[in-house]
C-alpha cells in the first residue's frame, strides 16, 4: 500500500469517527428528557447509566 | 544530528513570546483561582470548543508530538492506526461513561470511586484512597515520559545537559500548575490545540516540498524498507496498542476532571466530536512529517527528536519556533493536567477526606499545591534512570495507558451500567487489572519470563489486565452481597421499597 493510499483511508476512517460523535451529539439532544436538566447545569443524576 | 544550531533570534523571539503568552495565562488562572472547585475544575464553565481542545490537548502530549513523530520516523506510516482504537475508546465514552460522569458532577474520577463503591465501612473513602494510589503511582510513569521529553528538546535546542533540561522541565510545569490550577490548565490546552493543528498544516507543506512531494517520500521509504510505507507492527502489537488506548481513555483520570469542568452533558459530547475532529488532523500531519523526516535526516540517533531537529533544520526560524513552543506546551499542558490529577489524589482523596475532613478551602488549595510540588519531583529522579520504562518516549506512555485502562475501565463501565457491581467487586477489579498489567509488564520487557507463545498473540499488558479486572469485578460482586441504596442511588433510579434498602448499611 504506497503512503498516500495508507494516509487516505485513515483519513475517511477518521472523518467516519468524527461524524458519527456529531450524530450521537445531536441525536441525543433531539432525543433526551435529560437534556433540559443538563442545560440548567445541575448536577443531578438523571437516571442515563442505567 | 550534529552539533546545535546556533540560535536565531527571530526563534527565540517566537518561542520566547509563547511561552510569556502561557506564563500570562498561568497567572490569569491564579488570580482568579480561590477555592478547591476552581482549581480541579475551573468552577464548571468550561464550553464545547475549548472542552474539545482540552480534551485533545490533554490526550496529545509529548507522546504525540515527541513520541509518536518519532515511531512514525523509526517505524512508518502504519502506527497512524493505532488512532482509531484511540477514537474507539472515547465513542465508548461518548455513550457511555462521560456524559453520565458529568451529570454525576464531581471533582475527579476518585470521587465516582467513592460514591459508587461507598459500602467499604468508611463511606467510600478506603476505595477511593485504592484508586487515587493506583493513579498517582500510574501517572509518575507517565510524567517519566512527559519531563524526559521536555529534557531532550531543551538539550537539542539550548544545548543544555539532559540532568539540567529534565530538572527545569519539571520546575517550570510545577510551577505553572500549583499556581494556574484547572483554569491556567484548560486555557493553555485551547492556545496549545491551536498551535499544533496550525502548525503542524503549515509544516506539512514546508517539509514535502524539500523531500520531494508524497510521491517522493513514498519512493525513498519503499526503496529504504517496504514497511516504512506499509506496516511495521504485527497484528498483535497493533491491536495492543490500540487496546490500551481505548480501555484508556473511556475512563481516563485526566480527561475525567477535564470532562467535569465542562457546563454540563450535552456540552461534553460536544466538545468529544471537536476533539476528534482536532486529533485527526494532527495525526495524519504528524505521521506525515514523521515519515518525511526519515526520508530528509535517515540516521538520527534520537527518533524520538525527529520533531525537533525538523523545527531546526527545516521549517525556518518562525515555524519552528512555534513547533518547539508546542512541543513545550504539549508537555506543559498534559504534565499540568496530570500532576492536578495525581495532586488531587493526595491532597483531595487522601489528605482532605480521610486525613483533614474539616480543613478549611483555603488549606485544602494549599495542600493541592504542596501535592503538586511533592509529585513534580519523584519523576525527575525516574526520567534519569529511563532504563526503567525502556525505550521510546511513545512506548512509555503506552504503559501508562496500559496501567490505567486495566485498573479503571470494567470497575467504571460496570459501576455505571450493572446495578449489582458492589464495593469488594470494584476495588478488585481495580487492584487485580492494575497488578496483572505490571505484572505483564515486568514478566515481559523486564524479565522476560512470560512465555513467547502467549506474547506472541498479546501484544500488550492492558489485555491480560482488562480481562482480570473484568473477571474480578463481576465474580467478586456476584460472591458477595448487593450494593447499598446510597451506592447506587447517584446512578440509578432507586424506588424506597424496592427491597435494595435492606442492604443499606
Amino acid at each position: 500500500m504506497s503512503l498516500s493510499a495508507q494516509l487516505g483511508a485513515f483519513l475517511a476512517v477518521a472523518a467516519g469517527y468524527v461524524a458519527a460523535a456529531f450524530a450521537w451529539g445531536r441525536y441525543r439532544r433531539r432525543d433526551g428528557s435529560n437534556e433540559g436538566r443538563d442545560a440548567e447545569g445541575t448536577d443531578e443524576p438523571s437516571g442515563e447509566g442505567q | 544530528m550534529g552539533a546545535v544550531p546556533a540560535l536565531d533570534p527571530l526563534f527565540v523571539l517566537v518561542v520566547g513570546t509563547y511561552l510569556l503568552v502561557v506564563a500570562a495565562i498561568g497567572y490569569y488562572g491564579y488570580a482568579r483561582t480561590a477555592s478547591e472547585a476552581d482549581f480541579l475544575v475551573a468552577d464548571r464553565s468550561v464550553g464545547p470548543i475549548v472542552g474539545g481542545a482540552t480534551l485533545a490537548a490533554t490526550q496529545m502530549s509529548a507522546g504525540t508530538l515527541v513520541g509518536a513523530f518519532g515511531v512514525h520516523y523509526l517505524f512508518g506510516v502504519g502506527f497512524v492506526w493505532i488512532w482509531t482504537g484511540l477514537w474507539a475508546g472515547w465513542l465508548v465514552s461518548l455513550v457511555l461513561v462521560a456524559p453520565q460522569l458529568r451529570q454525576f458532577g464531581r471533582v475527579t474520577l476518585t470521587d465516582f470511586v467513592a460514591a459508587r463503591y461507598a459500602d467499604d465501612g468508611a463511606g467510600g473513602d478506603y476505595a477511593r484512597a485504592v484508586s487515587a494510589l493506583v493513579i498517582v503511582v500510574g501517572y509518575t510513569v507517565f510524567l517519566t515520559a512527559q519531563i524526559t521529553a521536555g529534557g531532550l528538546v531543551l538539550q537539542s535546542v539550548l544545548g543544555v545537559p539532559q540532568p539540567l533540561g529534565v530538572g527545569a522541565m519539571a520546575l517550570v510545569a510545577v510551577a505553572y500548575t500549583a499556581f494556574g490550577g484547572m483554569r491556567a490548565s484548560v486555557l493553555t490546552d485551547l492556545v496549545q490545540a491551536v498551535v499544533m493543528v496550525v502548525g503542524a498544516l503549515l509544516a506539512v507543506p514546508v517539509a514535502l516540498q524539500v523531500a520531494g512531494g508524497v510521491a517522493g517520500v513514498n519512493a525513498v521509504l519503499g526503496s529504504l524498507r517496504p514497511s516504512l510505507v506499509g506496516q511495521a507492527f504485527s497484528a498483535a502489537d497493533l491491536v495492543g496498542f490500540m487496546a490500551a488506548s481505548a480501555f484508556y481513555i473511556v475512563a481516563a483520570p485526566d480527561e475525567v476532571t477535564r470532562i467535569y469542568a465542562m457546563r454540563d452533558a450535552a456540552t461534553v459530547r460536544t466538545a468529544i466530536g471537536v476533539s476528534l475532529a482536532l486529533q485527526a488532523v494532527v495525526a495524519v500531519t504528524v505521521a506525515l512529517l514523521g515519515v518525511t523526516m526519515r526520508v530528509l535526516f535517515p540516521a538520527l540517533s534520537t527518533p524520538d527528536l525527529a520533531g525537533v531537529v525538523m523545527s531546526q533544520f527545516l521549517l525556518g526560524p518562525v515555524l519552528g519556533g512555534l513547533f518547539v513552543a508546542a512541543v513545550f506546551s504539549a508537555i506543559l499542558s498534559t504534565v499540568d493536567s496530570v500532576l492536578i490529577v495525581s495532586a488531587a489524589g493526595l491532597a483531595h482523596d487522601v489528605y482532605a477526606k480521610l486525613v483533614a475532613p474539616d480543613a478549611t478551602e483555603r488549606t485544602k488549595l494549599r495542600a493541592n499545591r504542596a501535592a503538586v510540588l511533592v509529585l513534580g519531583t519523584v519523576p525527575v529522579v525516574l526520567a534519569l534512570n529511563r532504563g526503567l520504562f525502556g525505550g521510546l518516549i511513545q512506548f512509555v506512555v503506552i504503559l501508562l495507558l496500559s496501567l490505567l485502562g486495566s485498573a479503571f475501565f470494567a470497575p467504571v463501565l460496570l459501576g455505571l451500567h450493572w446495578r449489582r457491581a458492589n464495593t469488594p467487586g470494584g476495588v478488585a477489579g481495580m487492584v487485580a487489572g492494575f497488578a496483572t498489567a505490571a505484572g505483564w509488564h515486568v514478566g515481559t520487557d523486564v524479565y522476560a519470563v512470560v512465555p513467547a507463545t502467549l506474547t506472541r498473540y498479546v501484544g500488550d499488558p492492558v489485555l491480560p489486565g482488562v480481562a482480570v479486572s473484568l473477571v474480578a469485578t463481576v465474580t467478586v460482586s456476584l460472591a458477595t452481597g448487593d450494593p447499598s441504596r446510597r451506592s447506587l442511588a447517584p446512578f440509578f433510579d432507586v424506588p424506597d421499597d424496592d427491597g435494595v434498602d435492606a442492604a443499606e448499611d
